[in-house]
């Protein structure tokens, strides 16, 4: 699935772009990030893949494995039986636990988009923990959802800044067709000249 | 940040056949691989019974001669009596059986293949890892069939130990085969417990949004529960036979009195993994059947929760009733209460799963296609299995029964007439979606009747045989057992005809099979999510993650 996972959010078509945030050859302008504005942002929200384990969920589950593999051991403690049974026991217990770890990690993806007037910022954790950022200034920024062709349906990317970025690609059609709407709305609030604050 | 793509992906180019089924990191492929290789597997374990089966024919030997093994009867004289390859016989069918056939196709096979897709998860969580575990299984077949063919007891080839390679008996065993069979085992269990994490990450992490644990279907709950059975299992499995291994090799004296061991701590290792074992082999098999039965009488599974429930709850006993299998070992009476006792709780949960099949099936529209033939095979048989358990957990009747024909009786009807209908069904309810093309529906019906008669008058005069005295493991018996053993022997080569025809079946179907095109050719209430997928299913499914309206359809659970 890592590989699949990889082409379905889009960064395997992503080869252009950084590796790091901070890498000094890869660096674009629209690659650092701004000073923000002080006032609260417009339109602020936070993207992740879909998963069903809560933490609360895999401490559960932890447990009772533990419990289980354990309990056979106890009559034995002491004697050199223990001993390898322990070393089975313990085997798995490890390797479920960096299993169930290492699918979390994959899963860790995350998207921050923050509109202020002025600015729209988009920040990316990777998987591995890599940053990404982008920005623009909303009154140029492009809203597309092309529903049918993307590599998901309701494709959602924003363009400004000199690049194009996708949005959500991890999400499902019906919520991606939902941030979208929000999202053009809040621009749309964003670019008004006639909001008092836009003095 | 993530630029965006340009367009679409291209698809895949369609991948070579070696990719394909040698590098196969997809489920559904995976998932196939483990049907077919333990279908091979089975065949090879069922020629053995067919040999033991007419050797047991006729009192007397005529066909496991020490001057040959002969498939023509031979005469009194002319033979005499090998009773390694017997032994040799009975071990491998039961190894294979127990670790390279039932547990492989249901839990890997349909496991690999449906549960996935029941839960609308994209693929396996580990797929890199699932072809790891397929494979490791496979080289544990290999070094099963290695161990069957290298020097072992007696100067001959094989280990003739029995499957559960009680010590002394193994320890003293000569020649490498006794190791080749615990290597099998360890990378088979190794194996099993990689696609038992594999299915736990899978089951909890990636159900579809929305599905609760509560609202998952019945079949990917029975995979869950056997994962867990194996997971927690395997390990004590493993650390006996690693015993086995260094008190072979090794020098050490785990199970050797003379050296301050004891061969019963073996017993009771083993034992606590063989109950949960036979638990792995059903359970799969439960739900495959719950499916089949609300498919064919057109209702909802009838109390879903209990059902859930009951699983869980066979699960969890089925950790601690191991020495039902050893009251002759000289257990206080205490403990032989207390496991009579544990053991015939079991009959509860189990009870409530077949009184909710009849009861789903009451008052529906029962349509008799062959996978519900296999159901209703299942049920009954499995039931009258359950009967002899009952009679078997006593341990009173137990030292009279204990190593008898009976018993053979007892586990051949749960397992081979249970967990084998199981496996049946789930191939003609799922064989069209699985290949896009649909067996033809009278041969399915007659392989069934085939099957079932044949199983029935090769297992049910065991119970007879078991009554009047007649002990299990032996080459010969006395004049006296002739009768049913007769009747049996004719029972197993009916059974062994009605497998030959179904591989004829499968090879029709595969190649001529009529097309299906209908993504729920079993009608609505066929509601799981793997129908919503053309016949067979694209490589690629449920990218984008299905929504609730797909799958909820009884939304009162």
């Amino acid at each position: 699935m890592a590989e699949f996972d990889k082409d379905r959010n889009g960064a395997g078509a992503d080869a252009s772009a950084p590796r790091r945030s901070g890498d000094a050859d890869g660096l674009r302008p629209s690659d650092r990030r701004p000073p923000l504005p002080a006032t609260e942002p417009l339109y602020a929200v936070t993207l992740w893949p879909h998963r069903s384990l809560s933490e609360t969920g895999f401490r559960t589950l932890l447990l009772i494995v533990f419990a289980g593999l354990v309990i056979p051991v106890l009559p034995f403690l002491g004697s050199p039986v223990a001993l390898v049974l322990i070393l089975f026991a313990l085997a798995t217990l490890a390797l479920l636990w960096l299993l169930l770890r290492r699918n979390y990690r994959d899963a860790r993806l995350q998207e921050d988009l923050r509109l202020w007037r002025g600015l729209i910022l988009v920040e990316r954790r990777e998987a591995d923990g890599r940053e990404r950022i982008w920005h623009a200034d909303p009154t140029w920024v492009g809203l597309t959802c092309r529903e049918q062709g993307g590599p998901v349906d309701h494709y959602l990317t924003l363009t400004g800044n000199g690049r194009t970025i996708e949005l959500g690609a991890f999400l499902s059609p019906e919520e991606r067709q939902q941030l979208s709407e929000e999202l053009d709305a809040a621009l749309t609030r964003a670019r008004s000249a006639d909001h008092p604050a836009n003095g | 940040m993530a630029d965006a793509a340009a367009q679409a992906h291209e698809e895949h180019a369609r991948p070579g056949f070696f990719t394909r089924w040698f590098m196969s990191t997809n489920h559904k492929d995976i998932g196939i691989l483990y049907l077919f290789t333990s279908a091979i597997v089975g065949f090879i374990s069922i020629l053995f019974t067919v040999y033991m089966r007419m050797e047991l024919m006729e009192p007397g030997v005529q066909y496991m001669c020490l001057e040959g093994a002969s498939l023509v009867a031979q005469s009194a004289d002319a033979c005499t009596p090998n009773g390694h390859l017997w032994n040799v016989m009975i071990t491998y069918h039961g190894i294979l059986m127990m670790f390279f056939v039932v547990i492989p196709a249901m839990f890997g096979g349909f496991g690999n293949y449906f549960m996935p897709l029941q839960i609308g998860a994209p693929d396996m969580a580990f797929p890199r890892m699932n072809n790891l575990s397929f494979w490791m299984y496979f080289a544990g077949c290999a070094l099963g069939i290695a161990s069957l063919l290298s020097p072992g007891g007696n100067g001959q080839l094989g280990s003739g130990v029995g499957w559960v390679l009680y010590a002394p008996l193994s320890t003293n065993e000569a020649g490498m085969s006794m190791d080749l069979a615990i290597f099998a085992v360890h990378v088979s269990g190794a194996s099993s417990i990689l696609g038992a994490i594999n299915m736990i990450t899978t089951f909890l992490n990636m159900r579809a949004p929305g599905m609760t644990l509560f609202k998952v279907p019945l079949f990917a709950w029975s995979i869950f529960v056997t994962a867990f059975l194996i997971l927690l299992s395997l390990p004590v499995l493993a650390g006996a036979i690693t015993m086995l291994l260094t008190d072979r090799n090794f020098g050490t004296t785990f199970f050797d009195p003379a050296g301050g061991g004891d061969p019963v701590l073996y017993q009771h290792l083993l034992w606590f993994f063989g109950h949960p074992e036979v638990y792995m082999i059903i359970v799969p098999g439960f739900g495959i059947i719950s499916h089949v039965i609300a498919t064919f009488s057109r209702k909802p599974i009838f109390g879903y929760m209990p059902m859930v429930w009951a699983m869980i709850a066979i699960g969890v006993l089925g950790f601690v009733v191991w020495a039902h299998h050893m009251y002759t070992v000289g257990m206080s009476i205490t403990q032989q209460s207390y496991f009579m006792l544990a053991t015939m709780v079991i009959a509860v949960p189990t009870g409530v799963k077949i009184f909710s099949w009849i009861a789903t099936m009451w008052g529906g529209s029962i349509e008799f296609k062959t996978p519900m033939l296999w159901a209703f095979g299942f049920l009954f048989l499995f039931t009258v299995g359950g009967v002899t358990g009952v009679v078997l957990s006593q341990a009173g009747v137990d030292r009279a029964y204990h190593d008898t024909y009976y018993v053979v009786a007892h586990f051949h009807y749960v397992m081979s007439l249970g967990a084998v209908f199981c496996i049946f069904a789930g191939i003609y309810y799922w064989i069209g979606k699985m290949s896009g093309r649909q067996y033809p529906e009278w041969a399915g019906k007659l392989h069934f009747w085939m099957m079932f008669i044949g199983a029935n008058l090769t297992f049910f005069p065991q119970h007879f045989l078991g009554r009047q005295g007649m002990p299990r493991r032996y080459i010969d018996y006395p004049e006296a057992f002739a009768y049913w053993n007769y009747i049996s022997s004719w029972g197993a080569f009916l059974s062994f005809a009605s497998f030959l025809f179904f591989i004829g079946i499968v090879f029709y179907t595969l190649t001529r099979g009529k097309k299906v095109e209908d993504p729920a050719y079993w009608g609505e209430s066929a509601d799981t999510l793997e129908w919503t997928l053309p016949n067979p299913p694209p490589e690629h499914t449920f990218e984008t993650l299905p929504t609730q309206d797909m799958w909820d359809k009884h939304p009162q659970h």
